[in-house]
């Protein structure tokens, strides 16, 4: 048995997060064996939960290798998705043992976790995961005529070498060329919002949980959509942006359930509609991208990109709107 | 106070533990989608052909006896299908999607099902049937000679003469091998043996644990392995990559033509081709095809990769006109002549 640079640092990011936890707990006036509990039960169920929706995502072909390989977990098979049920899962069992609110005890998981998550994200690319399109193919490198670009990116550099190399880009091994860096991009990216929602105010227990696991979605669906290595499938759908839309409905139906009463149904109605016009935008992006709709084909990636972008922001803001309310 | 310790302790033993067993996020896999046309396909996996049982008169070793004249009658309207009572081939045409590390491919494949009644109808051939004759020719004319049901280019041994272990229709030429190659061995009942990183001793102790009275009749040295007993090998750690002597573990990665010949089970055998380009900008890389393979015959005995490239040519018979010509089912635009064919033939008078 071998240390794995990628469960290294995962281990790493973990104790990062427990240690925040821990000092915001403190902080907080929470009672002192909470960060002891938190971590104790965050950790294995984080990681089994993580597998077993690896396997469930992938049922067929676990039940093909046998009920055994889940123990494998040298072999990877691990859905984020999974670790964040654990972390809530976890909250929910601590706030049982120690007598207190499960809300404000995910309240306080929230910030720690989009950490760990951002760091281990990052980790992805010691894994060899986590990369986008090959630098050179984006720039369209090696058409000699600038009119002959790939249609990836609106602009055409003959020589991308300011882009090779961290923080734009990683080598890949295998094939010898860089490839955008997706999983720092998005890795960074968390750990940017985990400092606007530290900074954020929220007034009600939960809310800030809420918002937290609407960043981490939007996240993921963005993710999901840049990265080009092997990512879980569902036929052509990626599965971590149906899990993602299914958490967004989640997290709407909660903050409309959380609103002062009475709620206008117009009010509701309007929230919803919003919601799926932004997880339309989404697919209307994921299809341009896949070069599916053939009168949008001119557009290039770049600008596919800006789309889902978009549609992503909206996503959250879609799920703030009802959050806003629920938190007055 | 000593129960919260106690927590943190196992905590800390848990993210050590993560620190050991957590490799990667996801697994490293390929996934192929398949559009087969042909005879006899559904879907994966491919089945191995059957043969009704018949007397048929093994073939002499000699490489110089070639096959039996094929028959016209005996090849469907398609050109996809020959049978007699000695052998029964078919083509599939596969048109793949697969997404390597490169990003999508959506490639033509072509995959020929061979079963034989006889192992004397698994043979090789070298070009002008002369060893010290170096010159190449295109492999549809060795077929044509050969009588060729089906043939797909060999290991190009007569290229140099500095390495390998060759036995070619049991005649032995040269024994070079120096441990950084993959050997297949074929043995008299047509069985497929692999030798890794096969030098002297160790080919000569695979020989020897052959089955009584079964001899060796032919040995390829190019390889890797790319299955065997059901497993896909790792390519990283195949005889060349391990060498990292020879220019092939530089090719081993890129997206290439590739072929491979591949044991089913007893007499049933399948050669496996996918399309590309010699510069590397469409095809599969070696790890990617022995994973191709292993979606098609999650079964596969062996599967051996043969000399990939512009060399890379699989010969069918097509019926033109009422005339017997003997082509490339595929045209591989870098095609190059070459030295050395296997082939199939029929044993039916």
């Amino acid at each position: 048995m071998q240390l794995q640079p990628y469960g290294v640092w995962l281990a790493a990011a973990s104790l990062i997060g427990i240690l925040l936890f821990a000092v915001q707990c403190k902080q907080k006036g929470f009672k002192k064996e909470t960060a002891s509990w938190m971590a104790v039960t965050a950790i294995p169920l984080s990681v089994l939960i993580s597998r077993l929706m690896y396997c469930l995502c992938r049922l067929p072909w676990f039940m093909e290798q046998g009920l055994g390989w889940f123990f494998h977990f040298t072999e990877g098979g691990f859905m984020v998705f999974g670790a964040f049920v654990g972390v809530v899962l976890a909250a929910w069992l601590t706030a049982k043992v120690t007598g207190q609110s499960f809300a404000r005890i995910l309240d306080m998981a929230s910030i720690p976790g989009l950490i760990t998550y951002g760091i281990g994200r990052i980790a992805d690319l010691i894994a060899g995961q986590g990369y986008g399109w090959p630098i050179d193919d984006w720039f369209s490198v090696d058409a000699f005529d600038p009119e002959e670009y790939t249609g990836m990116s609106l602009f055409h550099l003959e020589d991308a070498s300011f882009f090779e190399g961290l923080p734009f880009s990683v080598e890949d091994a295998y094939y010898g060329n860089y490839r955008w860096a997706v999983a720092l991009f998005i890795g960074v990216a968390a750990l940017v919002f985990a400092v606007v929602l530290w900074r954020m105010h929220a007034r009600r227990a939960g809310s800030r949980a809420i918002m937290t696991a609407a960043v981490l979605c939007a996240l993921t669906v963005l993710m999901e959509s840049m990265r080009q290595d092997d990512l879980m499938r569902w036929g052509v759908v990626r599965v971590g942006q149906i899990l993602s839309a299914l958490v967004f409905a989640a997290l709407l139906v909660i903050c409309q359930l959380r609103m002062p009463r009475p709620v206008k149904r117009s009010v509701i109605i309007k929230e919803w509609i919003s919601l799926l016009l932004s997880m339309g935008l989404v697919m209307v992006a994921e299809f341009m991208l896949e070069k599916k709709i053939v009168f949008l084909d001119f557009v290039p990636m770049d600008g596919c990109y800006v789309l889902m972008i978009i549609a992503c922001v909206w996503l959250v803001l879609a799920v703030r709107s009802a959050w806003k309310k629920q938190d007055a | 106070m000593k129960a919260n310790v106690f927590r943190y302790v196992v905590t800390c033993l848990m993210l050590v533990a993560m620190a050991f067993l957590i490799a990667s996020p996801a697994l490293a896999e390929t996934e192929f989608t398949h559009a087969f046309e042909g005879p006899d396909v559904t879907d994966v996996p491919l089945a191995p052909l059957t043969l009704e049982a018949a007397d048929v008169q093994p073939l002499e070793l000699d490489q110089l006896v070639k096959g039996k004249q094929l028959k016209l009658d005996n090849l469907n309207a398609d050109n996809t299908e020959y049978t007699d009572s000695s052998i029964h081939a078919v083509i599939t045409h596969d048109v793949v999607q697969f997404k390597d590390k490169k990003g999508k491919q959506k490639i033509n494949c072509y995959i020929v099902r061979v079963t034989i009644a006889d192992p004397t109808q698994i043979r090789s051939a070298m070009s002008y049937d002369d060893y010290d004759n170096t010159k190449r020719v295109k492999a549809a004319e060795m077929a044509k000679a050969a009588n060729a049901v089906a043939a797909v280019n060999g290991d190009f041994f007569k290229y140099f003469h500095d390495s390998g272990y060759i036995v070619r229709q049991g005649a032995f030429y040269r024994d070079k091998s120096n441990g950084q190659r993959d050997v297949l061995l074929i043995d008299s009942n047509g069985d497929f043996h692999v030798v890794y990183c096969a030098d002297s001793a160790s080919i000569q102790k695979a020989v020897e644990a052959f089955p009584e009275g079964v001899k060796l009749i032919n040995s390829f040295n190019l390889g890797p392995v790319l299955v065997e007993n059901g497993e896909v090998k790792d390519i990283s750690q195949s005889a060349v990559a391990l060498a990292k002597k020879s220019g092939d573990q530089f090719q081993y990665p890129y997206r290439m033509q590739r072929v491979a010949i591949v044991q089913l089970g007893k007499l049933q055998y399948a050669i496996v081709e996918c399309n590309g380009k010699a510069d590397a900008s469409s095809g599969m890389s070696v790890q990617v095809f022995a994973e191709y393979i292993k979606d098609l015959f999650p079964d596969a005995l062996v599967a051996y990769n043969l000399d990939g490239g512009g060399s890379t040519n699989v010969i069918f018979p097509k019926n033109v006109k009422g005339k017997l010509k003997f082509e490339r089912i595929h045209k591989n635009p870098d095609s190059r002549e070459i030295s050395d064919i296997i082939y199939f033939a029929s044993a039916e008078e």
